[in-house]
C-alpha cells in the first residue's frame, strides 16, 4: 500500500471501529509510521487520544499488542474505557491480580489482543515466559519519559524494557509521552534500542485553549476562602489536585459545607468500587467538583473539564503539564489556576527528603535485597527495582545522590514558574525545549486573580436546579434498575 | 478497623490476648487459636478481615490502651468501664455485623464481584443495553457469569435477581435496605461511595462498608437456600468449605464411623499431632461432639479434681504434670472445651 492508501484505510477503520470522523494531531501520522513498519516515539500533547493510536493499529492489522505502562490505575481505567468501547478481548497483568486471576489470565493469554503489563511483572519469569510464546504485533512503552534517567519521573523498571524487547524480537514499537524533551527523545530511542529508521512525531505540549494562571495568597486560610470563590463563580466541571488525600477529604468537606456544590475525593483510599462511582458519577455530569491525588487524576476521562486547580503545587513542570492537560479536552476553552502560598514547596521538599533512601540505608538493602520484599511503599520498591539491574554499590549511591538533585532542580524550575514575570507558556515550552515563540494575549497567561468572564467561564445560572446524589428507597432504586413499575 | 469499634471484642471480666484476636480476623485456625476463639466468644469473625494491616490493627490497640479504655495486664486485654461507656455511646446499629459467622461461608472478593456484575448485567439487559462500563473488573467473576450465560438465559438472571432481592430486602431492616441498594450498579445508576451515604446517614465510611458486606453474605445465604432457583449456582462458586475443610470433615467421618485416633493415624497417614488438631476443631464447632470417645469416666474425674474450683482460662497442662497424672494434651483440651460449651449452654 502506498501512503494515501494507508492514510484511507486508517481514516475508515477509525470511523468504522471509533466512530470519529477525523484524526486529532499526531494521531494520523503516527499509525502511518507504524504501518509503513517503522518503530516510531510519538510525543503528543496530553488529550491528543495516544491510546487511539494503538487502539487502532491493533484494529487496523488484527495484530497483538502488548502495552507496557507505570501506573496500574491508569491501566485498569483504559482496560474498562477499552471493554466500553466494545473492545472485549483486553486484560491488565498487574501486581493487584489476584492468585487466580492471574492464573486464569495466563492460562487464557492467547486470547487477548491488548495485553497491558507493568514493568515488574514482565520481570516475572513464569509470566514473561508465556508473554513470549505469543506473536506480539505491537510493543507499546506508555508514559515512555519515565525511561530518562535524570528525570524526575525516572523509573528503574524502565531502564528493562531494552532488554524486554529484545528479548521480545525486536518488534515494531511505539513509545508514547506527552513530555520529551531532545535529550528525553534520545534517550527512550537509545534504551528502547531503536532502529535507525525510526521515527519521530512530535507535536507541541502547547494546550492554547488553556488559559494558564498563578495566583499567590498570603496564607492557608485565604487559599481555602480564594479556592471556595473559584469553584462558585468559574463554570464547571472542576478538578482540583492535592498533594495529600488527607487535605483533598478536608477540603471536600469544606467545600460541602460552603457551597451547595457536589464535590467528591478521588484518590488511593477509595476502594475500586467507590472509584467507579466517583469516576461515572464524575463523566455523567453528578459531581461538579472532584478533589484528587494526581494519580488518580489522570485516569478521569471527562472531556469537558473546564477547570483544573492546583491546591498543591505539584513537585515538577512535567507533573504540571500533565495535570492541567486533564482540562479542555473538548478544546472549548478551560483554565489552569495554581494557588501558592509562599513556604507550599517545603511540602515537596518534604516529600523529596522522606522519599530518598540515604547512603546507609541504600547499603544495608543492597546487601539485604531480600527484606525488601515485603516493603510495599513507592521508595523501597524504586529500592529493590533498582537493586533488581544489578547496578554496583557505588553506582547505585551516586545514582541516588543524583536522583536527588535532579528532583531538587525540578522542583526549583516549578517554582521559577510560579514567580516568572514572562509569560507562563514561553516559560513551558522554553523549559521542554520547544524553539517556538507564543503569541501572548489576553487569553494566554496571567498571575494574580483572574477576571474569568473575559474568559467566558463564568458560572452560569443552572435553568434546572442539578440533582445532588441522595439515598433513595430501596423499591425505588430496584424498580429502576430491573425497568420495573415503582 | 476504627479505632473504639475494636472495644467490641474485649470484656471487663475477661482478659483476652490480643493475638488471638488478630489470629481469628485473619483466619488462622490453629488448634489453639481456636480453643481460645471460642473462649472468647471470637468465632463469629473467623476470617472477618483476611487483609488485615497488622501494624494498624495493632497501634490502634495501643490507641485503645492510652485512652484507657482497654486496660492491659499479663492475662491479656480487658475492657474498661470508660471503654464500656464509649461502646455504648459510639454504638450504631452500622456498627457491626448482624451475621459476622458467615465470613467463613463465602468468599467476599469473588461474592462481591459475582453480586455487582450479576445486577448489573440483569439491570442492562433490562434496558437492552450491551454497552457499558462493567462495574467490577474481577476476571473470574466475569468468565463465572458469562459461563453461566451460556446456559441460562439474560431473562433468568434478570427475572430470579430482581426477585431475589426484593424478598431478601422486605425482610431486612428498611433503612439498611436502602443502604444495600445505595451501591449498587446498573443502566441508571452508578452506585453511591462509602463516603457519600456515610455522608447521609451520619456514620463512617467503614460502618457503610461492613454494613453493606453483611447485607451482601446474608443474600448470598439467602440466595443459596433455595436451591431451585438458577442463580444459587452462582453463589455456590463462591462458597467456602467454612472451619470444617475437607480434610477434617475425613478425619470425622473415620472418627463418627468408630475408629480410634491411631487407627485413623494409619488410614490417613497423617502425623498425630495433625489428627488430633482435627478432633480439637470438630469438637469446638460440634457442640454434640462425641467425649466419651476420648475421655473416658476417670479421666474425667481426674481432670474434675486438678481443676476443681478454677477458671477454665486459668487452667493450665502443666499442672497435671504437676499432680503427677500422666495425660495427653488431647484429653486435656477437650474437657476445657466440653466445660466451655457447657458454660455457653447454662
Amino acid at each position: 500500500m502506498n501512503e494515501n492508501e494507508i492514510k484511507t484505510k486508517l481514516q475508515q477503520t477509525l470511523t468504522q471501529e471509533f466512530g470519529f470522523k477525523d484524526f486529532k494531531p499526531g494521531q494520523a501520522e503516527t499509525l502511518t509510521s507504524l504501518v509503513e513498519g517503522h518503530s516510531t516515539l510519538a510525543i503528543l500533547p496530553t488529550g491528543t487520544g495516544k491510546s487511539l493510536c494503538y487502539q487502532l493499529y491493533g484494529k487496523f492489522t488484527h495484530q497483538r499488542v502488548l502495552i507496557i505502562s507505570p501506573l496500574i490505575s491508569l491501566m485498569q481505567d483504559q482496560v474498562e474505557q477499552m471493554k466500553y468501547s466494545g473492545i472485549s478481548q483486553v486484560v491488565a497483568l498487574t501486581s493487584k491480580l489476584t492468585g487466580q486471576e492471574r492464573d486464569f489470565v495466563l492460562h487464557n493469554l492467547a486470547n487477548y489482543q491488548f495485553i497491558f503489563a507493568s514493568p515488574e511483572i514482565l520481570q516475572n519469569e513464569l509470566i514473561f515466559s508465556q508473554i513470549r510464546r505469543l506473536q506480539i504485533g505491537l510493543l507499546v512503552v506508555d508514559e515512555a519519559h519515565c525511561i530518562a534517567k535524570w528525570g524526575p519521573d525516572f523509573r528503574p523498571d524502565y531502564l528493562i524494557l531494552g532488554k524486554i524487547r529484545q528479548l521480545l524480537g525486536q518488534p515494531l514499537t511505539l513509545a508514547l509521552t506527552a513530555t520529551a524533551t531532545p535529550d528525553v527523545e534520545m534517550a527512550i530511542k537509545k534504551q528502547l534500542r531503536f532502529e535507525d529508521d525510526s521515527q519521530v512525531i512530535r507535536y507541541s505540549i502547547d494546550r492554547p485553549n488553556i488559559f494558564l494562571n498563578v495566583e499567590e495568597v498570603e496564607s492557608e486560610t485565604a487559599k481555602n476562602d480564594r479556592l471556595l470563590e473559584l469553584v462558585t463563580t468559574i463554570q464547571g466541571p472542576g478538578l482540583i489536585y492535592f498533594s495529600s488525600k488527607k487535605k483533598a477529604d478536608e477540603i471536600v468537606e469544606f467545600l460541602s459545607r460552603k457551597t451547595s456544590l457536589r464535590v467528591a475525593a478521588y484518590h488511593a483510599d477509595l476502594n475500586l468500587e467507590d472509584r467507579f462511582s466517583i469516576q461515572h458519577q464524575f463523566i455523567e455530569n453528578q459531581l461538579d467538583v472532584i478533589c484528587a491525588t494526581s494519580a488518580f487524576g489522570m485516569g478521569v476521562n471527562k472531556k469537558d473539564i473546564r477547570y483544573v486547580i492546583h491546591y498543591h503545587l505539584p513537585a515538577d513542570l512535567e507533573s504540571y503539564v500533565q495535570e492541567i492537560g486533564r482540562a479542555g479536552r473538548d478544546g472549548q476553552q478551560s483554565i489552569a489556576i495554581l494557588l501558592y502560598v509562599p513556604g507550599d514547596e517545603s511540602l515537596q521538599y518534604t516529600m523529596q527528603i522522606d522519599s530518598a533512601p540515604q547512603k546507609n540505608e541504600i547499603d544495608y538493602y543492597y546487601h539485604h535485597p531480600e527484606l525488601l520484599k515485603d516493603l510495599q511503599d513507592e521508595n523501597h520498591q524504586f529500592l529493590k527495582a533498582f537493586i533488581n539491574t544489578k547496578i554496583s554499590l557505588p553506582r547505585l549511591e551516586s545514582f541516588f545522590t543524583k536522583h536527588r538533585q535532579d528532583k531538587s532542580a525540578a522542583l526549583n524550575q516549578m517554582i521559577a514558574y510560579i514567580h516568572t514575570d514572562q509569560c507562563k507558556r514561553q516559560f513551558i515550552l522554553d523549559a521542554f525545549k520547544e524553539d517556538r515563540t507564543v503569541q501572548h494575549n489576553e487569553k494566554c497567561c496571567q498571575s494574580g486573580p483572574v477576571d474569568v468572564a473575559l474568559l467566558g467561564l463564568e458560572k452560569q445560572e443552572q435553568a434546572e436546579p442539578r440533582s445532588t446524589i441522595k439515598m433513595q428507597n430501596y423499591r425505588q432504586v430496584l424498580a429502576e434498575l430491573f425497568a420495573q413499575e415503582k | 478497623m476504627t479505632d473504639w469499634h475494636l472495644l467490641h471484642f474485649f470484656d471487663q471480666q475477661q482478659p483476652r490476648k490480643v493475638t488471638v484476636l488478630r489470629q481469628i480476623l485473619t483466619n488462622k485456625r490453629t488448634g489453639s487459636t481456636l480453643f481460645w476463639g471460642l473462649r472468647y466468644h471470637y468465632l463469629d469473625y473467623l476470617n472477618a478481615v483476611p487483609r488485615l494491616d497488622v501494624k494498624k490493627f495493632d497501634d490502634a490497640i495501643d490507641g485503645l490502651i492510652a485512652q484507657n479504655w482497654l486496660h492491659s495486664s499479663a492475662q491479656g486485654l480487658q475492657l474498661t468501664s470508660h471503654g464500656q461507656e464509649v461502646l455504648a455511646t459510639k454504638q450504631t446499629p452500622y456498627s457491626f455485623a448482624e451475621h459476622p459467622e458467615l465470613n467463613q461461608k463465602f468468599d467476599y472478593q469473588l461474592w462481591q464481584a459475582i453480586l455487582l456484575l450479576m445486577i448489573q448485567v440483569a439491570s442492562e439487559y433490562r434496558y437492552h443495553n450491551s454497552n457499558y462500563y462493567v462495574a467490577n473488573q474481577n476476571l473470574k467473576a466475569q468468565f463465572l457469569i458469562k459461563s453461566w450465560l451460556q446456559v441460562n438465559s439474560f431473562e433468568t438472571l434478570a427475572a430470579e435477581v430482581s426477585k431475589c432481592l426484593e424478598q431478601f430486602l422486605d425482610q431486612c431492616d428498611p433503612a439498611k435496605a436502602d443502604l444495600f441498594t445505595a451501591k449498587l450498579v446498573g443502566h441508571p445508576q452508578n452506585g453511591l461511595s462509602d463516603g457519600q451515604i456515610a455522608s447521609q446517614l451520619g456514620i463512617c465510611p467503614r460502618e457503610v462498608s461492613w454494613t453493606w458486606r453483611d447485607l451482601a453474605f446474608q443474600f448470598a445465604a439467602f440466595v443459596q437456600a433455595r436451591s431451585n432457583l438458577k442463580i444459587s449456582q452462582l453463589v455456590q462458586v463462591a462458597a467456602l468449605p467454612g472451619a470444617l475443610t475437607p480434610t477434617i470433615q475425613q478425619t470425622a467421618m473415620l472418627f463418627n464411623a468408630g475408629k480410634t485416633v491411631d487407627q485413623i493415624i494409619q488410614i490417613r497417614r497423617l502425623r498425630r499431632s495433625t489428627i488430633e488438631e482435627h478432633l480439637q476443631v470438630l469438637a469446638i464447632f460440634r457442640p454434640d461432639f462425641p467425649y466419651e470417645k476420648i475421655l473416658r469416666e476417670s479421666d474425667l474425674k481426674t481432670l474434675a479434681k486438678v481443676y476443681a474450683g478454677t477458671e477454665i482460662d486459668q487452667w493450665r497442662y502443666a499442672e497435671l504434670q504437676q499432680q503427677g497424672v500422666e495425660m495427653p494434651f488431647l484429653k486435656f483440651r477437650l474437657y476445657a472445651i466440653m466445660k466451655t460449651h457447657g458454660e455457653i449452654n447454662e
